[in-house]
Parts: structure tokens; C-alpha cells; sequence
């Protein structure tokens, strides 16, 4: 059974009276443990994918399937629930909470999911061990470089133990150096068992992955 | 999450910290107010729980009161007892007391004419002369007075000292009575009413104070006196009571009304401020939607702030209002005694705690219906 199924999705949005469809009935399977990437040019649906694979907006038509459970009835806060325990997010521009130190920053989903401060600071500070920033723990974002907010994001989508990592353009933001370490890490944990979905335009990521797919005016191609 | 609260709190020092003066201010302004009154009303219970069961009569003439009608005031249902008493001034301008009212000063003496019998009325049975003695009942026609402690320390006044009323018309001071802490008494002269009244030649009573048996029947009684005896005024403590207590009321509706402007003002001043902050925050609040936290846990995250500022203005406020109390009772020299009750320090903290809840719904909700696709775009 995949961990994520797409069955005929479309996306379609409305631009004042003009329908503006961004995916176009999309059959997409990744399975358990897989390392995919997803590449297509600008305006291509990559976004909407994203979104959509994320639980973060649900399909104008067709159908989800996150580990085997349709996703597209779910309420807001079951849609939240699946977020927070099977998807582990990986943005472009890192969104770390600035005001909270890297610690506090991976130890909020596990907030979210009610554990202790004590018990998800505990877990956050093996993860930041995990990325090598052990010694940056108590830094804000403002203290730390791109590759180590993009590993502290890392971790923070790990502190949950999700099936699924989304990273989205995870090296956009980083130079050469970082973003090769970032990836490094990325697939170390693909090395452990996750399946990893990553969206880029970068050729040189996408044919890292296992798998590739490519999107082209909202269908797979 | 109380500890994510706070530190988001704590992020903007400068616009919380002003925010919460704006609420400490309002809440400290109604709880002095409220502390005031509350003051005045236990203040006035205090002066009239002595009087509570007495009817004040005096002529309405300048003839005074014969004893013919003192003794129909007695044959009326209800009356207890009826006390005799005048007042009068020194001509002697040696004379001058401290009164307790910010240090204000009152010239000459001011003479209480009773019955030795009836002394304890004004001085109550539980003080005690603490030199010399009280009036006794033989004092009657006698030269003789007992001073009260101020009055006494004031004037360098023992027991043995004269006092004039009149040039050559001298008192001799017979016991000074102990500190009871009102001025009425502490600044009396008491001598005996027939004395008084053989050196003025008065045939007839100025006033008589009528204490009845029950105090429930305190207007009843007035009236009757009031209607079946001529050329007399009589009136009840308890109706000048009514009185006050109604400007009181008309006071603390006064300080509500002040409470509801405060209201307004401070839970217009969290909003904007949670506003303010939703909207700086944005992208953390979608980040946060993203990473699976529900609906509820922004609402409350959000809630939690604005109650928390309301909160701890609340508290300001309470401290600022105890500074004020004491400000106020040191600048009236202790005739205003405000009382901050646990009544008003609830009813602060209560406001407070609605304030917040009140404020903060409304960004809360906004917040916690951030779309987090659109947010994560900014």
C-alpha cells in the first residue's frame, strides 16, 4: 500500500468568474520508504502539489490517501493531526518561529501534539544532536547560518517520527556547500527508513532521488 | 503553551509594558474611586450606628422647648428616654484646637451643656476620665467641666485648670477625659446643663435628642412628634443617612460609569495591540497551522496573550489604586479612609480577566483562521 496515494486530482481555482485549474486530474503514487522528486518549471503545479501531498489544502476533485486514509473529507483539525504525525515539513525559507530558540523551534510540533516541554526538549535536543547542532541549541534563528536553520528545520520535521518528509526546494536558500550538507543529512534519514518527497528545480537534486516526476501544466509527465 | 505565551509577550516590552498602564490606570482610577466610596460608606456607618435610634427635636422658634412639651414628647409611643442638651461658645478668644481634617484649626471653645446623668450618651459609658473624674450628678449648678484630650493638650489644660467662657465666668476643669479618636469628643467641653442655663437665664431646653425603644420605629416616632407637637423641628439620623447614602449611590454610579469608559478604552487598546501582533505574526501563525496545530491551539495561544496582559494590567492596577488610597488618606489627614474590599479587588480582577477575553476574541479568531497555504507565501 503506498504511504501517499493522489487519485485523479484536480485543482482548480477561481480567479474572479475564470476557473484556473493547477492540477489536472494527477495520479501519483509514492511508497513506503521511497526517496522522490518532483521538478517542473514555474506555474507548473509544483506548489499545489506540495499542498495537496502536505494535507495543507484539499483537492477541488479526486482523492487523497496518506498511509491509506482519505484525507479529503477530514476536518481542519484532523487535517492538522495528520500533519503534525505523518508529514514532516522542510520549507524553502526554513519558517523557524524567530522569537524561539533552534530547541524550542524542533520541539514545537511535539508541543502541538500535547507532550510535556520537558519530554519534547528532551527529544528536540537528541535531533539537533542528530544534524550536528548539538552546541547551537539555545541560538535563536537570527544567530544561526541558512544550513544550520535548514538542518534545525530538519530536525523539527523529524520530532514527531512522521513516515513522510516534504522538503520543499530544501537548498533554494543555501549556497553550494550548505545545500549539499542539507541534502546529505536528507538522505541519511531516507538511509533510515523515510520516505522522502522533495520539489525542486534543481536537476542535480531531482537526479539524486530514486524516482523522478515532472509536472507541466498541472499534469504529470 | 503558557511558557510560548510569554515569550511572546515579552518579545514587544515597550508596546506591552504601555498597554498595560493604559489598563492599570483605568482599573486603578475605578478601584480608588471604589475604594473611596467604600470609605465614606463604612466612615458614615460609623458616625450613625451611635445615632441609628435617635430623633434630634429643637424649637422652631426662638423660644426653646418648655418642659410641657418635653413632656408630651415622652408620652409618645416609642420614646425611650429624652436628653436635654445645648451648646455654646466661649466670648474668650484664648482658645484654639487641631482638628483631624488636613490640620485645620478651629478658634474658641465650643461648651456641650448636658445632665451628669446623660454625659455618657455623648462620651459613650466605656471612656473613662483619664485624669480627674466625669460629671456627677451633684454637678448640676456647679462651675465645673470635663475637657476632652486634645482639647486639653492643645490649650495646656489640667485638672485643676480654669476655663473661660465669659470674662470672670470661669470652669474649673474637674477630669480630662481619655483619647477616643473622634474630634467631637476629644475637643469637647462638657459642663452641666443647669449651670449653663442659670448663667444664660434660659427658662427652656434648646434641643433634646429622643432615643427610641426600637430603632425601626426612628421615623415613625419623628413624625409623630412632628405632627402632634407645635413649633418643633424633629428629624432622624437615619433620614440623613438616606441622604448619603443616596449621593453615595449617585457617586458609585458615577465611578461605573467611569469603570465603563475604562472598560472600553483598555479592551480597545489590548484588541488593537493583538492585532497588531497577528498580523506581524502571520507567517509564524501559518508556520505553526502547517507544523499541525489546530484551529483551538491558535485560538487559545492568542487568547492566552490577551488575557495574560489584561491580567497583569489588572494587577498594576490593583497596586496603583493601593498607592492612591494611601496618597489620598495622608493628603485628607485621615478623614478619608478608602477600603480597597476583596469585593473590589475581585471585581478588578474579574474586569480584567473579561477585558482580555473580551479583547482578544475577536484577533484570536482571526488568527486561528489564518489559511496557512496563503500565510507561507508572504
Amino acid at each position: 500500500m503506498p504511504i501517499i496515494k493522489l487519485d485523479d486530482v484536480w485543482k482548480i481555482y477561481q480567479m474572479g468568474k475564470v476557473e484556473v485549474p493547477a492540477l489536472r486530474g494527477v495520479n501519483f503514487d509514492v511508497n513506503k520508504g521511497e526517496y522522490v522528486s518532483i521538478t517542473g518549471q514555474s506555474g507548473s503545479g509544483k506548489s499545489t502539489m506540495l499542498n495537496i501531498l502536505g494535507c495543507l489544502s484539499s483537492p477541488t476533485r479526486g482523492k487523497v490517501y496518506i498511509d491509506g486514509i482519505d484525507t479529503t473529507t477530514m476536518s481542519d483539525n484532523e487535517l492538522a493531526r495528520i500533519r503534525r504525525e505523518k508529514i514532516g515539513f522542510v520549507f524553502q525559507q526554513f519558517n523557524l518561529l524567530r522569537d524561539l530558540t533552534a530547541e524550542e523551534n524542533v520541539a514545537l510540533p511535539m508541543r502541538f501534539n500535547k507532550v510535556s516541554k520537558r519530554d519534547a526538549i528532551k527529544r528536540a535536543r537528541e535531533l539537533l544532536d542528530l544534524v550536528g547542532l548539538g552546541k547551537r541549541k539555545t541560538h535563536r534563528p537570527t544567530e544561526l547560518s541558512g544550513g544550520e536553520q535548514q538542518r534545525v528545520a530538519i530536525a523539527r520535521a523529524l520530532v514527531n517520527d512522521p513516515e513522510v518528509i516534504l522538503a520543499d526546494e530544501p537548498t533554494g536558500n543555501l549556497d553550494t556547500a550548505s545545500g549539499e550538507n542539507v541534502v546529505e543529512v536528507l538522505e541519511k534519514l531516507h538511509g533510515t527508513g523515510k520516505t522522502l518527497v522533495v520539489i525542486t528545480h534543481e536537476a542535480y537534486l531531482a537526479e539524486r532521488a530514486e524516482r523522478g516526476v515532472s509536472l507541466m501544466d498541472g499534469k504529470i509527465v | 503553551m503558557i511558557d510560548l505565551t510569554f515569550k511572546q509577550i515579552s518579545g514587544h516590552k515597550l508596546r506591552t509594558a504601555l498597554t498595560i498602564i493604559g489598563i492599570a490606570v483605568g482599573i486603578g482610577l475605578v478601584i480608588a474611586l471604589g475604594a473611596i466610596g467604600e470609605g465614606l460608606k463604612a466612615g458614615m456607618e460609623g458616625a450613625f450606628s451611635g445615632v441609628a435610634d435617635v430623633v434630634q427635636v429643637q424649637s422652631s422658634t426662638q423660644e426653646g422647648l418648655s418642659e410641657e412639651t418635653i413632656d408630651k414628647i415622652r408620652d409618645i409611643d416609642g420614646v425611650e428616654r429624652v436628653i436635654p442638651i445645648a451648646t455654646y461658645v466661649s466670648h474668650s478668644d484664648k482658645y484654639s484646637t487641631e482638628t483631624g481634617f488636613m490640620g485645620i484649626t478651629i478658634s474658641g471653645a465650643y461648651f456641650t451643656a448636658v445632665n451628669p446623668e446623660d454625659q455618657d450618651y455623648f462620651i459613650g459609658s466605656e471612656i473613662i476620665a483619664e485624669e480627674g473624674r466625669k460629671l456627677e450628678d451633684d454637678d448640676n449648678g456647679k462651675m465645673v467641666a470635663v475637657v476632652g484630650s486634645k482639647f486639653a493638650s492643645d490649650n495646656d489644660i489640667a485638672v485643676g485648670s480654669e476655663i473661660e467662657y465669659d470674662e470672670d465666668v470661669l470652669f474649673e476643669v474637674v477630669g480630662i477625659i481619655e483619647e477616643t479618636g473622634s474630634d467631637d469628643t476629644d475637643t469637647s467641653i462638657i459642663v452641666p446643663l443647669e449651670t449653663m442655663r442659670e448663667l444664660e437665664e434660659e427658662e427652656n431646653i434648646r434641643v433634646v435628642v429622643v432615643q427610641v425603644s426600637d430603632v425601626d420605629l426612628v421615623e415613625d416616632v419623628a413624625s409623630d412628634i412632628q405632627e402632634s407637637i407645635d413649633d418643633v423641628i424633629a428629624f432622624s439620623y437615619i433620614s440623613i443617612a438616606r441622604g448619603v447614602s443616596e449621593i453615595l449611590g449617585a457617586v458609585n454610579l458615577a465611578v461605573m460609569g467611569i469603570g465603563a469608559i475604562s472598560a472600553v478604552v483598555a479592551g480597545l487598546m489590548i484588541m488593537v495591540v493583538m492585532i497588531m501582533s497577528v498580523t506581524e505574526r502571520q507567517k509564524d501563525l501559518g508556520v505553526m497551522k502547517a507544523l499541525g496545530a489546530t484551529t483551538t491551539t491558535i485560538l487559545k495561544q492568542i487568547l492566552e496573550e490577551a488575557v495574560i496582559i489584561g491580567l497583569i494590567g489588572g494587577v498594576t492596577g490593583l497596586l496603583l489604586a493601593f498607592i492612591a488610597t494611601i496618597a489620598v488618606s495622608a493628603l485628607s489627614g485621615g478623614l478619608l479612609k478608602p477600603i480597597i474590599t476583596p469585593g473590589l479587588i475581585a471585581l478588578a480582577l474579574g474586569f480584567a480577566l473579561v477585558l482580555g477575553i473580551g479583547a482578544g476574541l475577536y484577533p484570536a479568531w482571526n488568527a486561528s483562521k489564518l489559511d496557512p497555504v496563503e500565510t507561507l507565501r508572504l
